[in-house]
């Protein structure tokens, strides 16, 4: 079986978003398997400005299954470090950006994403990108489904 | 279901967050919808944890409300 590192290796170098999505699967899966100290550690040492930064890409890609890609953050920003690399390159304006959509397992992928990264430090920020507005919003509608 | 949970855990958060981000859950109108959730919403009935952070949200929300001077 590849390891974490293969798997992210591949990511950025595959093409199509299917393979995208099925090796941003894999590195959850990857992650989900390990103890929690030990993902944290993995997650440290795949989570490089530049991967953050290509999953980023593809979540706002709009392609199919782009929610691998914000699960994968959600796990990885567990790393303090991680999270911090991920708010910085956009990623609470991105998963805000898609609470907008009417895909419920985009929106529920984006709230549990942004559980993760808005904190204390942050929160105006979340605030700043209409969060709030965001979050009356889905409240005051019915939801897309049910899980 | 999965969404309310996330959405009142950030509510929560903001909340939390100072008189600014209060006065923004009253001017949303926060109170009114977390009513409404409790009266309208038929899955809160199967979700006792849920609905009880809303009541706890709710009275929260309404003890700031209370304490903002009225114009």
């Amino acid at each position: 079986m590849a390891s974490v590192n293969d798997l992210v290796r591949q990511f950025e170098s595959a093409g199509s978003p299917l393979a995208k999505a099925q090796l941003l699967f894999q590195v959850h899966s990857a992650l989900l398997a390990l103890p929690q100290q030990q993902a944290e550690l993995t997650s440290l040492q795949i989570g490089s400005p530049s991967f953050v930064k290509s999953v980023l890409e593809f979540v706002v890609s709009g392609e199919a299954f782009a929610y691998f890609g914000l699960r994968v953050l959600d796990h990885m920003s567990f790393c303090e470090d991680v999270r911090r690399r991920v708010v910085a390159g956009g990623g609470i304006h991105v998963s805000l950006g898609l609470l907008r959509t009417n895909d419920y397992e985009l929106v529920v992928s984006s709230l549990s994403a942004l559980q993760g990264l808005v904190k204390a430090d942050n929160l105006q920020e979340f605030v700043r990108c209409n969060g709030v507005k965001l979050l009356v919003r889905l409240l005051a509608q019915y939801e897309v489904e049910f899980v | 279901m999965l969404d309310r949970f996330y959405v009142i855990a950030l509510l929560e958060l903001v909340l939390s967050g100072g008189k600014p981000n209060r006065d923004k859950l009253l001017h949303v109108g926060l109170p009114a919808l977390l009513e409404a959730q409790l009266q309208e919403n038929d899955h809160l009935k199967q979700a006792a944890q849920l609905k009880k952070r809303v009541i706890k949200l709710l009275k929260e929300v309404k003890v700031w409300e209370a304490a903002v001077p009225q114009t």
